[in-house]
């Protein structure tokens, strides 16, 4: 287990490095433009002599994998550089983003959670009532629904109605972390519908699986009460497939921040990759999109190890 | 200022609508405007300034200060919103996203009020001109910079407005020589008085002397930068200083030390300013936007898009919402490399259905518009004769593109996410399919993309559409989309440097004319070079076509604020002219 | 039961005539409620979208050619929005490129990750390795976030492809399968070594079948079934990526009827005095997802029983 999990960690830096290789020369597909982002704003007669220096600058009429390894090196020291497009340090901007979306990322994991596994619960210790076939309508609509629509008329229906709105001015966690999860708590709710639909739908199959399997069936044998059975045997061996699930669903959660971040407000790290992906002020997208692609693959990571405590049946 | 020309030129008028000249301010306006590169400060004038009379023409019309009863201190925190963060507060250097920030922080010798037609007077007293290639500012005493509680001098004056043309050349300013290129020297005569001389007479230079752009930086705190630019810093001595700034918003709290104006007028009240602070938060949504303010969240909701928008406002008490004029603009430009030949421009304009536009886009409320925008009534030629240059006729129009010989089969029209500039390029996509018989596609980009598009040399499109809000000078309105000095020339390859001979004598001509009437001081020989000029460019059709503009803009604010400043907010004057708003209870 | 009885009723299987050519059908409606009610949906919107040209009250991209913001009427079902087009007529061009982007992705990727995922298994070592660390990276991205950047940085670079898809829609149909290909790929690689062992594939191996035939003739008819429930469950996944790319605005050409853009640009500015137009766009994505969903869940518990019940 020690080698596999070992395997797993060595692995960790090489995506890493495939994956910046890979977003870097994406970005680099338009080089005229990178350079242009800089400032489409100099004046006439100065573009040209502008545009060099820029390029100069940036170093951007170096060979591809100069720049590239450049890039590389600093990044691994933590510095990613300047914005291209405001010149101000992308470091600092995504370490003042990153909390933002955590945040973000977390409770709406923790909502996952807490809405999803219960009624998955539910929904598999009475299979084939009336109440599980709701659930299941419920959870499958759950996933079909876009959460771009939600925000949409959560934010814009109550303001009609009841001239009400989930968005008051933002304020940061540190500051009044209540004040900040009023806020944060409805796009988390946004975003947590689509993931707790899916986890509640993971976690009825598995325990149904479960349910009548040789060892449950040895433990009722054996005279245990049935919610003992359920807790005790059922749904802890049905947790490992719950925790790879949320693991994954985290990549939807980081991906949904982009949209939930732009409609609410939220001054996070989604929004930041939507602006800098868009006009290609490519330093900034590149650190943040690694930034969230290395917690991805981190989460993931740990998923996989935990899966692997917890599952005494899985060896490497 | 005494008798300077704007003086006698505004003096002449009697209608106030005309002094409506809008300004962007609003991140999206500005935003349009920037992106064609010059970025020049449609968001400026009007700011804090003190003194007074000097040029009060106009009896104020509100009572200065409408403080409420109970004789407490009027107050409270005003609340906006704003779609994007800056990208740096230098005001020398960037003007997108940003006006709310140096509209307060900073001071400026003069602001323009729009709607008084009044230049107010802050850090300097008084604006002399003892010529018309001098104008000599003498310095308010008492004013400190927030940094380091420092006296601000004529000096501090001399730097500031001496860095443009560096700024420009080294570091990709966004304020464009239209803004101060009629500036040759800027000396401190002595430590309060501050002298500009100027290159050739500039009608206009007063008023674009007013700007956000000639915010007092403290020349001290500049020299300690290595980089030479004060992007990130407060430098300057302003009523507000920052308190927060980063990726949520902005926070801007009264500046203690703010010096007092002897004589308060309409603007400059004694105890200025009121509002106590200003928050602007980051929201990107429109229908977030508007959430907020109907939930009262915010108390101020920018770019009304149209009357449709503008009812929904009507009849609530909780707001107030009021129709002003038209401060909107819509260029047309083409890639004048691609249309040398003017049966092909011609086309394309016959193949517009300007008054379907008018009645779809602008649900009925439109007017044309012309190279002088119709913000500046005064200046601008009458509707009569735009409208004999705004005919549609498909049958002529193609077979005038026939008659060309053109080489273009397929039209590309490029714009920016503007909702103004989308769908407006949408509607010109159909027209150019059905009318030309060519096929056509709108193009939309992010800003930062779209002005990269605008200014690569060879360009990826064939018409550009550009929206922008008006403002207060024709230097710096329609004109700087029309000027080859300004954008024309490198953005819509319209300038002296092209390989066809008709697009350069074209070029030079209205080179020509555009700088013979920016140097006639003389209003009504002024009008008439201006004429001359425009009609050059309607008659030539270059660098492009002036679309018709909404009859109306519209200003909706909460009610709980006093003292808004409806009739200026447009230009910019919200952001600027906060000394007297108050928030009610 | 006798013996006697047990052989009758073995005899009566055995000679159980044919089954009707809708029993699989019927057998389908009858046991799978809920899939029925997706596949009448499905249906439903395959057709509106087929006869939009007629069933469409206006055009949909016209300026001006009904009243504007309207509200829900017998004449517009849906409403009108701001440019005065009528919301039902774009709700059913829409479902035209929701549709068409979702199943272009699907079939590709489909077969592309099957493609990759054959040829991985089948000869494993180096190759296998290299695709499986590939597919690793490209699915470490979230998916969003990819599809993004992919479109921002080809977007200049396609050519036009005329009348089946929009270049617009192309970019998006190949950026929606470079997200959607390692996933399919994953899923099926997994299926390929586990049939490379079975024991058929070893017999087939011992009379000297090529390897190329084994991949074709023996494995891939065995993953067919899979296949069919990768895809059904890829395309609702692949409509929710295209819209919201769409909504995004890095979708269809400005203008286009889109589910996903028509929620978004200007017409956020009107979802407060309108809501019909926030509603119907959404509505129509929501069911034909959840229609696919249904549907998907029905075909998998039908085509592979061990899967019954889950998910």
């Amino acid at each position: 287990m020690q080698a596999y999990i070992a395997r797993r960690l060595i692995a960790v830096p090489f995506m890493l490095f495939g994956m910046s290789l890979l977003l870097f020369w994406l970005l680099f597909l338009r080089p005229g433009n990178a350079a242009l982002t800089g400032f489409g704003l100099v004046s006439p007669d100065q573009n040209a002599q502008a545009i060099a220096s820029l390029e100069e600058e940036f170093g951007l009429d170096r060979p591809f994998f100069v720049q590239y390894g450049d890039w590389a090196w600093n990044a691994l020291q933590g510095d990613f550089g300047i914005s291209l497009k405001n010149r101000r340090p992308v470091t600092p901007e995504i370490r003042s983003r990153l909390p933002v979306t955590a945040e973000l990322g977390l409770l709406t994991v923790l909502l996952t959670a807490l809405i999803g596994i219960p009624v998955g619960i539910i929904s598999a210790i009475r299979p084939g009532t009336f109440l599980d076939g709701f659930l299941r309508i419920v959870t499958i609509s759950g996933i079909s629904v876009p959460n771009f629509w939600v925000a949409t008329l959560v934010i814009t229906l109550p303001a009609i109605w009841w001239a009400w709105t989930p968005l008051w001015e933002y304020v940061r966690f540190e500051d009044d972390p209540l004040g900040n999860l009023k806020i944060v708590i409805w796009p988390a709710i946004t975003l947590a519908i689509a993931t707790a639909a899916y986890v509640a739908r993971i976690v009825r199959s598995s325990m149904l699986e479960t349910l009548y399997s040789d060892y449950v069936r040895t433990a009722r044998a054996k005279g245990l009460r049935e919610r003992a059975v359920v807790l005790r045997h059922v749904f802890r061996s049905s947790m490992i497939a719950v925790i790879t699930v949320i693991g994954i669903q985290l990549g939807a959660v980081l991906g949904g921040s982009v949209i939930a971040e732009q409609i609410f407000g939220i001054p996070g790290l989604g929004l930041l990759v939507f602006e800098s992906v868009v006009s290609i002020d490519y330093t900034v997208a590149l650190a943040a999109i690694m930034v969230f692609a290395f917690m991805f693959t981190i989460v993931n990571l740990a998923v996989d190890v935990i899966y692997t405590f917890a599952d005494p049946r899985i060896r490497y | 200022m005494r008798e300077s020309y704007w003086g006698r030129y505004w003096k002449r008028r009697r209608s106030r609508r005309g002094f409506l000249i809008g300004g962007a301010a609003l991140a999206a306006g500005s935003a349009g405007l920037i992106a064609v590169g010059c970025g020049d400060d449609d968001d400026d004038d009007a700011e804090p300034a003190a003194t007074a009379t000097a040029a009060a023409t106009a009896a104020p019309t509100e009572a200065p200060t409408e403080a409420p009863a109970g004789g407490a201190a009027p107050g409270g925190t005003f609340r906006q919103s704003k779609t994007q963060v800056d990208d740096g507060i230098d005001p020398g250097l960037k003007v997108i996203n940003n006006n709310e920030i140096l509209a307060r922080i900073y001071n400026h010798t003069h602001l323009y009020k729009v709607s008084t037609n009044e230049f107010l007077f802050d850090a300097a007293t008084a604006m002399e001109q003892p010529d018309n290639l001098t104008i000599v500012f003498p310095m308010r005493p008492g004013m400190t910079f927030h940094h380091d509680g420092g006296a601000v001098t004529a000096e501090d004056v001399a730097s500031t407005w001496s860095r443009f043309p560096a700024l420009l050349a080294d570091q990709g300013s966004q304020v464009n020589e239209a803004n101060w290129g009629f500036m040759d020297t800027i000396a401190a005569v002595d430590e309060s008085t501050a002298q500009v001389t100027l290159k050739a007479p500039a009608a206009s230079a007063p008023v674009l002397m007013a700007s956000t752009a000639f915010g007092i930086v403290s020349r001290a705190l500049l020299e300690q930068q290595a980089n030479g630019n004060v992007q990130e810093l407060d430098a300057g001595a302003g009523p507000y200083v920052i308190e927060q700034r980063d990726s949520a918003g902005v926070a801007l709290a009264r500046y203690p030390d703010y010096y007092r104006h002897e004589n308060p007028s309409t603007h400059f009240v004694e105890g200025d300013p009121y509002i106590d602070r200003h928050e602007t938060r980051i929201i990107v949504d429109r229908a977030a936007v508007k959430a907020a303010f109907f939930a009262g969240d915010i108390d101020y909701i920018p770019a009304i898009a149209d009357r449709i928008e503008f009812e929904e406002f009507t009849g609530d008490d909780r707001f107030v919402a009021k129709e002003v004029a038209s401060t909107e603009a819509r260029f047309l430009a083409y890639d004048n490399i691609k249309f040398t030949d003017r049966r092909a421009r011609e086309a394309v304009s016959l193949a517009i259905d300007y008054d379907a536009m008018i009645a779809t886009l602008y649900a009925g409320d439109g007017v044309y518009d012309g190279p002088v925008g119709q913000a500046l009534p005064g200046f601008a030629l009458d509707q009569e004769t735009l409208k004999s240059y705004r005919t549609f006729d498909p049958q002529k129009a193609r077979q005038l593109w026939e008659a060309s010989g053109t080489e273009v089969d397929h039209i590309r029209i490029e714009t920016s996410i503007d909702p103004r500039g989308s769908t407006l390029a949408e509607f010109l996509a159909r027209q150019m399919e059905e009318n030309l018989g060519v096929t056509a596609e709108p193009l939309i980009h992010d800003v930062t993309t779209y002005v990269a598009r605008a200014r690569e040399p060879i360009k990826q499109w064939e018409l550009f559409v550009v929206p922008y809000n008006a403002s207060t000078t024709p230097e710096i309105y329609n004109m700087t989309m029309m000027n080859p000095d300004a954008f024309a020339g490198v953005s819509w390859s319209f300038g002296v440097d092209q390989p066809d001979a008709s697009l350069v004598a074209n070029a030079q001509k209205l080179i020509d004319l555009t700088a013979a009437q920016a140097q006639e001081v003389d209003p009504a020989v002024r009008l008439e070079k201006m004429r001359e000029m425009q009609l050059f460019a309607l008659d030539e059709l270059v660098p492009g076509i002036n679309l018709p503009v909404p009859g109306h803009s519209w200003v909706v604010y909460n009610a709980r604020v006093g003292n808004f400043p409806e009739d200026d907010v447009l230009l910019g004057g919200l952001l600027n002219r906060t000394h007297d708003m108050f928030i009610k209870g | 039961m006798s013996e006697s009885e047990a052989a009758a009723a073995l005899s009566a299987a055995a000679v159980r005539p044919p089954e009707r050519r809708f029993a699989g059908v019927l057998r389908f409606v009858r046991q799978q409620r809920l899939g029925t009610i997706g596949a009448v949906l499905i249906i439903l919107m395959v057709f509106g979208a087929v006869a939009a040209p007629v069933l469409r009250t206006s055009d949909p991209e016209g300026f001006g050619v009904t009243p504007i913001l309207e509200g829900p009427s017998a004449s517009h079902f849906f409403g009108t929005n701001r440019e005065g087009r009528d919301v039902w007529s774009r709700v059913l061009y829409g479902g035209r490129v929701s549709l068409k982007i979702g199943l272009a992705t699907v079939i590709v990727a489909a077969l592309g990750g099957t493609a990759l995922a054959l040829i991985a298994g089948y000869l494993g070592g180096p190759v296998d390795f290299a695709f499986g660390r590939v597919a690793d990276v490209l699915i470490a991205f979230p998916s969003i976030l990819f599809a993004l950047t992919l479109h921002a940085s080809l977007r200049d670079e396609l050519p036009n492809l005329g009348v089946v898809l929009a270049a617009e829609e192309f970019l998006l149909v190949v950026a929606i399968c470079i997200v959607f290909t390692p996933v399919i790929f994953r899923i099926m690689r997994g299926n390929v070594l586990e049939q490379r062992a079975a024991v058929y594939v070893e017999s087939a191996r011992v009379i000297g079948a090529s390897e190329t035939r084994i991949m074709w003739r023996h494995i891939f008819p065995n993953l067919v079934g899979l296949l069919l429930i990768v895809m059904s469950t890829t395309l609702p996944a692949a409509i929710l990526t295209e819209s919201a790319l769409s909504f995004l605005g890095v979708g269809v050409e400005q203008g286009t009827p889109s589910w996903g853009a028509d929620l978004s640009g200007s017409n956020r500015t009107y979802f407060v005095r309108a809501p019909w137009i926030a509603i119907f766009p959404g509505l129509a994505l929501s069911v034909t997802v959840l229609a696919f969903n249904l549907f998907g869940d029905a075909l998998r518990d039908t085509l592979d029983p061990r899967l019954r019940g889950q998910r």
